[in-house]
C-alpha cells in the first residue's frame, strides 16, 4: 500500500511561521528577518539603524546565536528591548523558537521587530519565521562572489545591505559583480551600500525599511 | 547542515501519516524529493536517517531520494521550465523575473507500507 503525501517536510515549521505571521498582522508588527555570515555586521548595523528608527517607530529585536547573550547586551545598550535565543549549536532559527521568544515581547507596543538570525549563509535560508521582509547583510570583507556561491540565501532576499563599504578602497571587491548577480538571481531585490562603522548609508537603510513597512 | 532536523521532522510526519492511514504493516519505503536549492545533501540525509530511524516505526525502511532538476516558473511568460542554474533566467523568454520556490523544498512524496 502506498500513502501519497507530497508534503514539505518543513510543514510543521511552515505552520508555526504562519501563526507568527498572523500574530504580526493582528498586532501591526512589521517583522524583518536579518540574515548573513558571522561577522558580516548584522548586529552592528542594527546598533546603527535602531536609534534612527527609534525617532519614527517602536522597535525591538530577537537575537539568535549558538551561545552567549553578547548581542542582546549590545542591542539593549542602545536602549532597545531584546530577547536572546540560544540555539545550543543549532545552525538556524526556526519558527518555533521565534514563537517562544514572542511570549517575552509586548507586540501591541511595537511597530517593527528585527529577528537577527544565526550567522550562516546556508541553513537559515530554508526556514520561514513568519517575517514580512528578508534582509541579507553581506560585507565587503567576505568577497564579491558570495551571491554566486550561495544562491538559496540571496534568491530569497528582499534586500542586500552591502556593509563595510569603507573597506572598498583597500580591496578588489567589485560591487558591480554583486549587483549583476543579484539582478539575475532576484531582480526585485534592492542593494544598499552602508558602513555601520562610519555611518555612511545607515540613514538610507532605515528609510528603506520604513518605506517597505509603509507599503506593506 | 540541518539534515538531522529535517530527517527528524520527516520521521515524525511519516509516523503520524502511517498511524492515520491505520496501515499496520511494516513501512517498506519512504520516497522523498530534495530540491536543488534546499541546502540539504542526499548523503547527509541518508546518514541521519540511519541514525534516527532506529527504534521508530520506519526502522528498516528504504529511503528513496529523488533529486529533481531546478525548475523555474517565469513571472513574465508563465512557462515552467528546467533551468541550468539559478542565474539563468527563463529559458523560454529570457526574462530574469522567475520564481524558484519549489526548488527549495524537501518533500515527503509517499510512504510504502506492507499490505
Amino acid at each position: 500500500m502506498e500513502i501519497v503525501l507530497a508534503k514539505r517536510i518543513l510543514h510543521a515549521n511552515d505552520r508555526i511561521a504562519q501563526d507568527n505571521r498572523r500574530q504580526f498582522e493582528q498586532t501591526g508588527v512589521f517583522a524583518v528577518n536579518v540574515l548573513g555570515s558571522p561577522g558580516a555586521g548584522k548586529t552592528a548595523l542594527l546598533e546603527a539603524i535602531l536609534p534612527i528608527l527609534g525617532e519614527r517607530c517602536r522597535a525591538a529585536v530577537i537575537e539568535g546565536d549558538l551561545a552567549t547573550s553578547r548581542d542582546a547586551e549590545r542591542i539593549e545598550a542602545v536602549g532597545v528591548d531584546c530577547v536572546q535565543i540560544n540555539t545550543d549549536g543549532g545552525c538556524h532559527l526556526d519558527a518555533g523558537m521565534v514563537a517562544s521568544a514572542l511570549d517575552s515581547l509586548d507586540l501591541g507596543a511595537l511597530d517593527v521587530l528585527f529577528i537577527e538570525n544565526v550567522g550562516n549563509l546556508v541553513c537559515t535560508a530554508g526556514f520561514d519565521l513568519g517575517e514580512s521582509l528578508r534582509i541579507v547583510v553581506l560585507s565587503v570583507a567576505e568577497g564579491d562572489d558570495k551571491v554566486e556561491k550561495y544562491p538559496p540565501m540571496f534568491s530569497g532576499a528582499d534586500a542586500v545591505f552591502l556593509n563595510k563599504i569603507d573597506l572598498l578602497p583597500h580591496t578588489d571587491f567589485d560591487p558591480a559583480r554583486v549587483r549583476e548577480n543579484l539582478r539575475r538571481l532576484s531582480p526585485e531585490a534592492s542593494i544598499l551600500h552602508v558602513s555601520a562603522r562610519t555611518g555612511e548609508g545607515v540613514g538610507a537603510c532605515a528609510q528603506w525599511i520604513l518605506g517597505r513597512r509603509k507599503a506593506s | 547542515m540541518h539534515e538531522v532536523s529535517l530527517v527528524s521532522e520527516m520521521i515524525g510526519l511519516a509516523e503520524s501519516e502511517v498511524a492515520r492511514a491505520a496501515a499496520g504493516g511494516r513501512v517498506l519505503r519512504l520516497k522523498i524529493s530534495v530540491g536543488p536549492l534546499s541546502c540539504a545533501s542526499a548523503e547527509a540525509l541518508r546518514f541521519a536517517f540511519e541514525l534516527l530511524a532506529s527504534g521508530t516505526s520506519v526502522e528498516g525502511a528504504e529511503l528513496e531520494i529523488d533529486e529533481p532538476p531546478l525548475v523555474c516558473h517565469c513571472q513574465e511568460c508563465g512557462a515552467r521550465s528546467e533551468a541550468a542554474d539559478a542565474f539563468a533566467g527563463c529559458p523560454a523568454c529570457g526574462a530574469s523575473r522567475v520564481s524558484l520556490d519549489g526548488s527549495r523544498d524537501v518533500r515527503l512524496e509517499s510512504i510504502e507500507v506492507e499490505d
